[in-house]
């Protein structure tokens, strides 16, 4: 194709009009469009971060002996339960269904069975909790996610989650004597 | 092609078949035009979207296919390339190489699973050789004790607890935890 041409340019002014080059446009386009979608990462791996995942035998106390921790959340068969740094109380936070979390082994359409976590674990309620126990005490940063050795770790991500979507990144995992 | 004054004129692509047919032969074209503007404008988007999912990091996290990640939404970036432990509910592997059965750790009491820890202990020292014979200068994330845990979602915690506690032995200190990002 054809480079510059001037249309116009009375009186020796120089013109303004430029054509563009389509093809070698046309081109380029293609070839990145090529590249682009070779090297392209369709999946979308990404990871959560553990402050402290060392957990033994003794795990009941054993994630977090040396900074004090200011939030421990329980994820049992029946909920959660949030002890509060300072208070006395603890707060149940019940499921929404009267089994917390199933495995669920049914076949897919191809008939392989790709086995699924049900969970009913309220996570909108621990949200709000947690929401308000950082309103109180918006520098804490540090919680202890204890969970039952039954618990699936879907709950475990999904738990972190919600933690590190309030701003408590410091996250220790802890675990109950089995 | 020169540019000309805009208006309205009659094409083959726009124009309309019977007034076409009234100006023409009335014969078939052989040629089809091409709509240059829709198709610059579609590559054009392609591109833009394209380079907007490129990842210039060039990390990458084989995902083993019978493993089905949890999802979350605060998930970072993967940076570096550290080992990746898989644990699935049949077995638990080093580097995408099966090692040790989860029935091993999945009774009750058993901490120890010795081909795990020995493969784990090994992946330890080839690294720290590494930095030792490179005088520093290659520091993997295996030296620096890091380790990225890829589980499926119905594991029970009780293996994700052993595996992490072996891994501690074996001298890897800090675990991150592979997951799909959530929209």
């Amino acid at each position: 194709m054809a480079g510059v041409i001037g249309m116009g340019g009375r009186g020796g002014r120089r013109p303004v009009d430029a054509e563009i080059h389509l093809v070698p446009l046309i081109d380029l386009l293609s070839s990145l469009i090529s590249f682009l979608l070779m090297t392209a990462v369709w999946v979308q791996v990404s990871r959560l971060e553990l402050k402290n995942g060392a957990t033994g035998p003794d795990a009941a106390t054993a994630a977090a002996t040396d900074a004090p921790v200011p939030v421990r959340v329980h994820i049992h068969a029946r909920g959660f339960s949030v002890v509060e740094p300072g208070q006395s109380g603890v707060t149940q936070i019940a499921c929404l269904a009267s089994e917390c979390a199933r495995i669920d082994r049914r076949p897919d359409a191809d008939g392989h069975i790709k086995p699924q976590v049900v969970s009913s674990y309220d996570y909108a309620r621990l949200g709000e909790v947690l929401s308000q126990l950082k309103a109180r005490v918006p520098a804490q940063k540090d919680v202890v996610i204890q969970l039952d050795d039954r618990v699936p770790y879907n709950e475990m991500i999904h738990t972190m989650d919600v933690c590190l979507g309030l701003g408590l990144d410091g996250i220790s995992l802890s675990g109950t004597s089995s | 092609m020169p540019i000309v004054t805009p208006g309205r004129r009659i094409g083959s692509a726009y124009g309309s078949l019977t007034l076409a047919k009234k100006l023409g032969t009335g014969r078939r074209s052989g040629y089809a035009s091409l709509f240059l503007t829709p198709m610059v404008d579609m590559f054009t988007i392609m591109v833009l979207y394209l380079i907007q999912q490129f990842s210039a990091t060039g990390q990458f996290l084989f995902v083993d296919p019978e493993v089905k990640l949890p999802r979350a939404q605060r998930a970072a970036t993967i940076e570096g390339s550290p080992p990746v432990i898989t644990i699935t509910n049949e077995t638990i592997s080093v580097q995408g190489k099966a090692v040790e059965d989860t029935a091993v750790l999945s009774k009750d009491g058993g901490w120890e699973a010795p081909r795990l820890e020995q493969a784990l202990r090994e992946l330890r020292k080839l690294s720290t050789d590494v930095e030792q014979s490179t005088g520093g200068r290659v520091v993997t994330d295996s030296a620096q004790g890091i380790v990225m845990v890829q589980a499926d979602l119905t594991v029970p915690y009780v293996l994700v607890k052993k595996v992490l506690f072996i891994a501690s032995k074996s001298g890897f200190e800090r675990a991150d935890f592979a997951v799909m990002r959530a929209k």
